[in-house]
């Protein structure tokens, strides 16, 4: 009896903490919209489209860049007053972590096309010290980030907790090498930031 | 004569002295009335104030996704000749009207000066004036999207378009 309490206080303790001993983080779901195909019921999961932007050293950006690459993705504008610092604070903390893995990189796109020009962009990457290599800062027609915006955040028709809208949201988002979407977080919140930093350990350990 | 002017001259000083004794109190009250409130709540009424306006901006940051879809939508069925003639007129009307709404919104962001840069280029005067201007531009910001997107669901529904 007193073996069962003391099992039930370590469950609750444990519980509370969010740890459970010997669970470690597992696969990565697949993200998005599928397709299911009815004859075969084959699933065909959904992929971020084909692209094609300019970073910041005028470059062509494309699905190709991140070929053997996983990556992260986030929208952005260079004058957001409030949430872009807080998200840049976030993707800065996950760019020095995975400072020496060259299987991470990562894409921002900013929404501002007008204003963001390539060499704004440039100095933007430059007073962050960060390598055009690792880091993409991308611009492009407007309405061609847009529809990809809608693409990338497409998941929130599934997941009702998933990124409703690019505009304000500081979304974050793990794309595989596949080019699917594996998992998200806010990038306004250094706890659900170190979340996405566990399933970016799984996918860099195992995919 | 020499008594009643050296008293004279005695009354004028001390009424001299008197007077500057109270010039100065005077002085020393009005600098008392006047003394500059602490550091603290100046910036605590910058804070505020600047709070305020991005209470506004918040407020319909997040509804510049639904207004480009709305845009969108409208455009595609103007492409793809689905408005009626009586229509389209107001149609283009309505999506030059989200468009500038939107155009507001990304002038209004990218002119607007971070408080810690103004706190380091103006006085405190001159950054509760600031504020209170940006408050007034973002205000009407958000009356402008939140016209445009009113006006543009009205038109959606109306011309029966369907929604993606």
């Amino acid at each position: 009896m007193r073996n069962l309490i003391y099992g039930c206080l370590i469950a609750i303790v444990l519980a509370a903490c969010n740890l459970s001993p010997g669970v470690e983080k597992g696969p990565l779901p697949y993200l998005g919209n599928h397709i299911i195909d009815p004859a075969t019921g084959d699933t065909t999961y959904h992929t971020i489209p084909d692209f094609a932007f300019i970073n910041q050293d005028s470059t062509l950006v494309t699905n190709a860049t991140f070929e053997d690459k996983h990556y992260i993705a986030d929208f952005f504008f260079t004058s957001c007053p409030t949430i872009c610092p807080k998200v840049k604070k976030q993707m800065l903390r996950l760019y020095d972590k995975y400072e020496q893995n060259d299987e991470l990189v990562f894409l921002s796109h900013t929404i501002d096309v007008k204003r963001d020009t390539v060499g704004k962009l440039k100095i933007y990457a430059e007073n962050m010290g960060v390598e055009t290599e690792r880091w993409h800062f991308v611009t492009g027609d407007r309405d061609e980030i847009y529809d990809i915006a809608e693409d990338y955040m497409s998941l929130a028709r599934e997941d009702p907790n998933a990124p409703g809208g690019f505009d304000h949201s500081g979304w974050l988002l793990l794309i595989d090498k596949s080019g699917h979407i594996r998992a998200f977080a806010s990038g306004t919140e250094e706890e659900a930031v170190n979340g996405l930093m566990e399933d970016i350990d799984w996918l860099l350990a195992n995919e | 004569m020499k008594l009643t002017q050296y008293a004279l001259a005695f009354f004028l000083a001390a009424s001299l002295l008197a007077c500057g004794n109270n010039s100065s109190d005077a002085t020393q009250r009005t600098e008392q009335v006047e003394e500059a409130p602490p550091t603290s709540v100046l910036t605590q009424k910058e804070d505020q104030l600047w709070d305020e306006v991005m209470e506004l901006h918040d407020d319909v940051m997040p509804k510049m996704t639904a207004m480009n879809r709305l845009s969108k939508q409208l455009k595609e069925a103007a492409a793809a000749e689905q408005i009626p003639a009586a229509d389209t007129a107001f149609v283009s009307k309505t999506v030059a009207d989200l468009a500038a709404a939107d155009e507001g919104m990304w002038d209004w962001m990218h002119n607007l000066v971070q408080l810690d840069r103004l706190r380091q280029e103006k006085k405190h005067e001159e950054i509760i004036k600031y504020l209170q201007d940006e408050k007034v531009a973002i205000a009407k910001v958000r009356t402008d999207m939140l016209n445009g997107i009113s006006t543009a669901e009205n038109l959606v529904e109306k011309l029966e378009l369907t929604k993606e």
